[in-house]
């Protein structure tokens, strides 16, 4: 799950950048309001999950950590 | 009256020594300790030498450093120049290059990127702050020492036309521009803003911008000026705009400011209705203008709020606020720019620098304790942006050129209406893209739109506009072109209508007008206008 979560986020992003999984993809720039909406989308494809507007928090998608957490509890 | 941006700080360090002067995260900084912090890292600055009016980089994410890198070199009599850490490295060199910077105060995280930009700018400039110096020849002082200090500080000798700082914006040629503001002119701009906003320590104030656009400057010098608390927004909180509800019910925050453009993205996309938004006294906005439709949504969403507009580039700080109540809301079509502060004239001119009459639009141009000093390093252009005038008596009076069109009506009220270098001439007729994206705003589908003016493949300038719907929205462009043969004349209407998931954003959360060339740059058989 999380090798999945670094492809989405790096397609997503457009640039060559190694996400860390505790890193906070949206503070270190990698991740901008536009490619976070890339990479939601992406997410609920390549997951089959729909993701409620009210939970795409930074609680949730901070970190390819926490992105996995929220998914796993999607799915279950 | 206030001297200095710190005179008030050491008082409510001793009143309230306790209370929380910033948060971020579940971290908080009590006014004590930004107190004592400041005076700490003030010694500190003093001892390694650094004169008074010496430029000082605040080089961080956003975090608790920040208020006490801010208040530290304040006190230090310093200049602090914030750095973008999302900046590409050329960039903040060159800042610290024609700043002839002292020392760069930054963390951990960006200390290899400080030296980068250190090496690359070729001036001899400390970093203070990380816990190691990540050149090992170089030696630091990490953040818990320059903090550390408890004896008393007494701030050097120092007059209140002292540069406090410099922020760099993106000059329209590329090159930086640093606006340079002294403590006189930083406070004549909060006079103006709790002249008509009262902001007092029963207030929580939340900084959602960063501190390199002038904006954070409410939170970072309004909640210690005043003793509110600030609430520091995560970059991700800003990013996701469905954190922030759930931030501001925890806080408690009672004093919402930010670009129209988050404020937007917060009311349609952040589902406001799910969190407790009952704290919020007041939901300020400035920097770009908001739709009428989304002030409505505003104080829908935030029931006991009342909206403030702050009207000011960065070269004049707000110098103007318009204060519109709930009762008020319904009838406007249009929000105004407000009435100067106290202190402070408008003089609306036209191309030939005469003065127009009231109720004719012109460009203005705005004498206030609260414009700039000048810019850095850039004697030449002072002529250019500011006007000089005998008023009353012979005494010669100087106004900042703003570049924006208004109209100011009998009572003192302005209205905005554009950029003076956003009107175009398509087909030989003047369009203002503000207009433009008015018209566009104005429809129930589009959540945000932008406009921009682009040559086609044959050279001829023509308009295209982006469009965020709102969410459910299902109507397509062909149905915005419609919308807009309804209420634009044929030569206004943008000929190329994007759909687009986001807007291209600035650091700022402005939209970006840079990113919007790039996206219409994409579209075979257009070039970019140059």
């Amino acid at each position: 799950m999380h090798s999945k979560i670094r492809e989405i986020l790096t397609v997503s992003a457009g640039i060559k950048h190694a996400f860390q999984d505790d890193e906070d993809v949206l503070e270190t720039g990698a991740i901008d309001s536009m490619s976070a909406v890339r990479a939601i989308a992406a997410l609920e494809e390549a997951f089959e999950v729909k993701i409620p507007a009210v939970e795409v928090t930074y609680e949730n998608f901070q970190s390819v950590n926490a992105i996995a957490n929220y998914l796993k509890g999607l799915i279950d | 009256m206030m001297a200095f941006l710190d005179d008030t700080l050491g008082a409510h360090a001793v009143v309230q020594p306790e209370k929380p002067a910033f948060i971020f995260k579940d971290k908080t900084l009590s006014f004590a300790e930004l107190h004592d912090h400041s005076d700490a890292l003030a010694a500190q600055l003093r001892a390694l030498g650094l004169e008074r009016g010496a430029r000082i980089g605040v080089f961080f994410y956003r975090s608790l450093e920040v208020p006490v890198a801010v208040f530290g070199s304040l006190k230090a009599a310093t200049t602090f120049v914030p750095l973008d850490p999302h900046a590409p490295t050329e960039r903040l060199a060159h800042i610290v290059n024609s700043t002839d910077m002292s020392a760069i105060i930054t963390s951990d995280v960006l200390a290899t990127k400080a030296e980068e930009i250190i090496q690359k700018s070729g001036v001899d400039c400390l970093v203070l702050g990380p816990t190691e110096a990540a050149d090992t020849c170089k030696k630091t002082i990490s953040w818990s020492e320059l903090v550390a200090g408890s004896q008393r500080y007494v701030t050097p000798d120092r007059v209140d036309t002292d540069l406090a700082y410099i922020i760099f914006t993106s000059g329209s040629t590329g090159e930086p521009k640093g606006i340079m503001h002294s403590h006189r002119t930083a406070l004549g701009y909060l006079d103006t803003l709790l002249e008509r906003i009262d902001i007092g320590r029963d207030d929580v104030m939340c900084a959602l911008s960063p501190l390199i656009f002038d904006m954070s400057l409410n939170e970072y010098f309004g909640g210690p000026v005043c003793g509110a608390s600030v609430v520091i927004a995560a970059d991700g909180q800003v990013k996701l705009p469905a954190s922030l509800g759930p931030l501001f019910e925890k806080h408690g925050v009672s004093i919402y400011c930010s670009v129209p453009s988050l404020l937007v993205s917060f009311l349609e996309r952040g589902s406001p209705e799910n969190a407790d938004l009952s704290a919020i006294r007041w939901v300020l906005t400035g920097g770009e203008p908001l739709a009428a439709k989304h002030l409505r949504s505003a104080l829908d969403a935030m029931p006991n709020a009342q909206y403030g507009n702050l009207y000011g580039p960065t070269e004049t700080n707000s110098c103007s606020v318009e204060v519109i109540t709930r009762e008020n809301s319904d009838n406007i079509s249009s929000i105004p720019i407000g009435r100067m502060g106290r202190n402070s004239r408008a003089l609306i001119i036209d191309e030939n620098d005469v003065s127009v009459p009231v109720g004719e639009t012109g460009e203005l141009c705005v004498q206030a304790a609260s414009v700039m000093m000048g810019y850095w390093g850039k004697t030449e252009s002072k002529d250019i942006v500011f006007l000089e005038r005998y008023g009353p008596g012979g005494v010669k009076e100087t106004y900042y050129r703003t570049g924006d069109q208004v109209r100011i009506n009998e009572s003192g009220t302005l209205h905005y209406l554009g950029r003076t270098d956003r009107l175009v001439k398509i087909r030989g007729y003047r369009v203002e893209l503000d207009e433009v994206e008015a018209a566009l705003n104005a429809q129930d589908d589009v959540a945000e739109a932008a406009a921009i003016s682009f040559c086609t493949a044959d050279n001829t300038l023509t308009i295209g506009a982006a469009v965020l719907l709102s969410p459910g929205s299902e109507t397509c462009a062909d149905d915005l072109h419609r919308a807009m043969s309804d209420v634009l004349p044929s030569y206004a209407r943008p000929s190329l209508i994007e759909i687009l998931p986001e807007l291209p954003r600035t650091a700022s959360q402005k939209i970006s007008r840079r990113g919007l060339e790039e996206i219409f740059q994409n579209h075979q058989g257009f070039n970019n206008a140059q």
